[in-house]
C-alpha cells in the first residue's frame, strides 16, 4: 500500500504535480525565511529538565527527576509530570507536582499539593499557582524545590538508600502528626 | 484468599474497633484515611491479642495509612504522591498486583469540574505506575469522595470504571483514536436497598432540590486483569465491628460511635 501510494506521489511529482494534483513548479513560497525556534525562548518542560539533572548531579544520581508527559486535561494543553525518581529504591517514584500549558506557553499552570502551596502562598493556600513568565516560573520552582515537604521527601529517600529502609519512612511520617 | 480493609476514620480513635474488625474478619491489609492515631497506638491495640501479628507499612504519602499482616516489604510503595500511594503486594507464591489506595479532594472544597480533571490525573499516574510494572494488576481502593456514576470515575479519560464485569473484561475501549483501560466498579451492585448491606457508605442530608442521601463515596475498582481473582461476594460495606454498629437509629452512619463513612472489605483470591 506504502510503495503505490509513493509510487503515485512520485508520479505526480515527475510532472510537476503535489500528490493533490496542485501544480508545485510554478507555486509562490508564502512562508517567512526566518521560521524556526524561538531563540531566546525556553519552555518550561526545558527548565524542568535542567532542574532535573541538577538534582541528579547534587545528590550522586542517587535521587533523579523523571519528566513524565501526561493525557492533559483539556486537548490543547501540554501536561508534564514533574518525578522524582529514587532508582537504587526499584525506580521509586514520587510525583512532585505537575504543569500544564498550552501553546502560547505562558502562563503555566503548576498544580502541587496543599502543603507545598500553603508554605509558598499562605494567604492562599487552596488557588492555583500560575507562572505569567519564565522568570514568574523559576521564581515558583525556587520556592517548590526550597519548601519543607520537597526536602523531606529527597531526605527519606537519600536515608532509605544510604542506611536501609527500615524505620526512615516511618520516621518522617510521625515527625508530620 | 488475601482479605482488605478500606476505611475512612474521620480522625476518631477508633482503634479498638478497628482491632475488633480486624479480628472478626481476618483482615491481611487495612488501608486508612483520615487516619490520626498514631501508628504505635494502631499497632499495639491490633497485636494485643496476637503475637506481634501486624506491621506498620508505611510510605511518604501521609494521607493514606497500611497496616498488614504480612511483613511490609511484600508490600512496598512503588509510585506516590500527596494523595496516592500505589504498592506492589508481591505475596509469596502469588500472583503480584498493583494496589492503589488513594483519598480524594473532598466535594467541600472542590467543584465535580475540579475532582474530573483531579481525577484524570490520577488516572494517569496509575497507567504510568502499571508501565513501570510491566503489567495492569490494579486494585484502587479509597475515598473518591465521588459516587460510581460521576464523570471522573465514568469518564475512560478518567478512571474509566463500569458497572458490568462482562464490558471490563473486554479490557479495554478506544475514544478519539485513544485506548483507555477499564476499571469493573462492583459498587454499583450496592446501592440502595436491594442489597444485603446498606444503601452506601456516606450519608449526607441536606436542604436542597439534589441529594442523593446515600452515596458510595468509598470504593474498589478492579482492571480486568485480576477478574478471576474477585468475585462480588467478597465484598460488602460493614456496618458493625461484631460488637457496636456503626449506624445511627435512623440507620445512618453515625459520627459519634464511629466515623461518619462505613468501611468497605474484599477478599481476591491470592
Amino acid at each position: 500500500m506504502l510503495i503505490s501510494h509513493l509510487t503515485i506521489s512520485q508520479y505526480f511529482l515527475d510532472f510537476g504535480y503535489n500528490y493533490f494534483g496542485m501544480e508545485v513548479l510554478n507555486m509562490r513560497d508564502l512562508w517567512p525565511e526566518d521560521i524556526g525556534p524561538i531563540s531566546d525562548l525556553k519552555t518550561p518542560v526545558t527548565i524542568l529538565r535542567e532542574q532535573g539533572a541538577l538534582l541528579g548531579e547534587k545528590t550522586n544520581n542517587l535521587v533523579e527527576v523523571e519528566i513524565v508527559q501526561f493525557e492533559p486535561i483539556r486537548s490543547e494543553e501540554f501536561l508534564y509530570a514533574f518525578l522524582i525518581v529514587a532508582p537504587a529504591l526499584d525506580n521509586y517514584r514520587y510525583k512532585l507536582f505537575t504543569i500544564s500549558y498550552n501553546i502560547n506557553i505562558y502562563p503555566v499552570t503548576i498544580s502541587v499539593d496543599g502543603e507545598i502551596r500553603a508554605e509558598i502562598n499562605p494567604v492562599d493556600p487552596e488557588g492555583k499557582l500560575t507562572a505569567e513568565s519564565e522568570d514568574d516560573f523559576v521564581e515558583i520552582l525556587k520556592k517548590i524545590f526550597s519548601a519543607k515537604k520537597t526536602k523531606r521527601v529527597i531526605g527519606a529517600l537519600l536515608s532509605m538508600i544510604s542506611y536501609g529502609q527500615e524505620g526512615q519512612i516511618a520516621g518522617i511520617n510521625s515527625n508530620d502528626r | 484468599m488475601t482479605s482488605f480493609l478500606f476505611w475512612n476514620l474521620n480522625r476518631k480513635p477508633l482503634q479498638k474497633i478497628v482491632a475488633n474488625l480486624a479480628l472478626r474478619y481476618e483482615v491481611d491489609v487495612l488501608m486508612f484515611v483520615e487516619c490520626s492515631i498514631l501508628p504505635g497506638v494502631l499497632l499495639e491495640t491490633l497485636n494485643q491479642h496476637r503475637r506481634a501479628e501486624y506491621h506498620y507499612a508505611p510510605g511518604l504519602c501521609k494521607k493514606v495509612e497500611i497496616f498488614t499482616r504480612y511483613p511490609r516489604q511484600f508490600i512496598e510503595p512503588i509510585y506516590e504522591e500527596d494523595r496516592l500511594t500505589i504498592r506492589n503486594l508481591k505475596l509469596p507464591g502469588a500472583i503480584d498486583l498493583l494496589l492503589a489506595v488513594t483519598h480524594f479532594p473532598s466535594k467541600l472544597y472542590w467543584s465535580d469540574a475540579s475532582q474530573t480533571a483531579e481525577s484524570i490525573e490520577l488516572a494517569n499516574s496509575i497507567r504510568l505506575a502499571e508501565k513501570q510494572a510491566s503489567h495492569s494488576r490494579t486494585v484502587l481502593v479509597g475515598d473518591l469522595n465521588m459516587n460510581p456514576f460521576e464523570d471522573g470515575v465514568v469518564s475512560a479519560n478518567g478512571l474509566h470504571g463500569v458497572m458490568s464485569r462482562s464490558i471490563a473484561e473486554k479490557g479495554t475501549r478506544i475514544v478519539q483514536a485513544k485506548e483507555y483501560p477499564f476499571f469493573y466498579n462492583p459498587m454499583w451492585s450496592l446501592f440502595g436497598d436491594a442489597t444485603p448491606g446498606p444503601p452506601g457508605t456516606y450519608y449526607y442530608s441536606k436542604s436542597e432540590h439534589k441529594v442523593f442521601f446515600w452515596n458510595i463515596f468509598d470504593q474498589v475498582l478492579i482492571r480486568p486483569d485480576l477478574l478471576s481473582l474477585f468475585s462480588n461476594e467478597n465484598m460488602a460495606i460493614l456496618t458493625s465491628d461484631g460488637n457496636i454498629s456503626f449506624l445511627s437509629s435512623q440507620g445512618v452512619p453515625d459520627a459519634n460511635i464511629a466515623s461518619d463513612h462505613l468501611p468497605i472489605f474484599f477478599r481476591l483470591w491470592l
